[in-house]
């Protein structure tokens, strides 16, 4: 039993000093080389360094997570222009916007996923949430500020933006999967 | 005006008393000492050290085959800090007037 326990606090002290944020990973050292120094304890100390260690790293993709936001807020406060110069370079055809919105739905968040993918290799899954969820999450609160918006009640806005959020948040993962092969094909082809 | 240093929390106040006048302590001796588990005092031995309050080294193993393990010692500022905190403060102090 003993040993059982003392094979489970090894696993979960290996897994709080596993992928620990650069600036912490001396500290991570320094509780692994107080780990292999106890002698009784051992699964209350390795617990509580995977907390310690579970809050670096959400404090990391926390601020990752809000720097992509601002990003993903700066291009949909944008869009207004993009509307508004479709509108007029074709003033006849006022649903135009419309007509074009599945495109826009299904391009945009593969596009973003691209460029994301391109700048950071990590976070793929984080990165397509903030990039699908987040701006329908705009949508939501627009939604809720002007009453204007799919739906034409709240329960259908939101079943609504689910499901464009979800497929937003697919099609922008695949923009990154695609990234992260051509910077692989890329990386082999220089090793070459 | 220079902005006023924050207050310390009971348990960085508690690892610095643990410091106070000893040489390199290592992190079990200061859990052992204050009674903080390892999720509570990693991140309060990483404030003070950010703060400069204390300093940190690696010790060689006492036992051969084991890892060179982190010390900390208490650093003149932190001597400072814990002095403030020990000293009433002058609202209290002036508390009676």
């Amino acid at each position: 039993m003993t040993e059982r326990r003392n094979d489970l606090a090894a696993a979960i002290m290996a897994l709080a000093t596993r992928k620990v944020p650069a600036a912490h990973e001396e500290w991570a050292h320094a509780m692994k080389a107080e780990f292999a120094a106890l002698a009784t304890g051992r699964l209350s100390w390795a617990l509580g360094c995977l907390a310690t260690s579970l809050r670096w790293r959400a404090a990391g993709e926390a601020g990752y997570a809000a720097s992509l936001a601002v990003g993903v807020l700066i291009v949909m406060a944008a869009m207004p222009l993009v509307i508004a110069a479709l509108a007029a370079f074709r003033p006849g055809e006022p649903k135009l916007v419309f007509r074009l919105l599945p495109v826009v739905i299904c391009c945009a968040p593969l596009l973003a996923g691209l460029v994301v993918g391109t700048w950071r290799a990590d976070r793929k899954l984080l990165s397509a949430l903030v990039i699908g969820m987040g701006s329908q999450a705009i949508g939501l609160v627009m939604f809720a500020v002007r009453s204007s918006s799919i739906g034409s009640s709240l329960t259908d806005a939101l079943v609504a933006y689910l499901v464009i959020g979800t497929e937003m948040t697919l099609m922008s993962f695949v923009g990154l999967l695609t990234a992260a092969g051509v910077r692989r094909l890329r990386t082999v082809r220089i090793a070459r | 005006m220079p902005a006023a240093p924050r207050k310390l929390s009971p348990q960085s106040l508690a690892v610095l008393e643990v410091l106070h006048g000893r040489e390199w302590l290592y992190g079990l001796e200061v859990s052992a000492a204050t009674g903080l588990k390892s999720g509570s005092l990693y991140p309060i031995l990483i404030r003070l050290a950010d703060r400069g309050l204390l300093e940190s080294r690696w010790l060689e193993p006492e036992r051969p085959g084991r890892p060179a393990r982190h010390a900390y010692r208490i650093t003149g500022a932190g001597r400072s800090a814990l002095a403030a905190a020990r000293r009433p403060s002058t609202t209290l102090a002036l508390g009676g007037i």
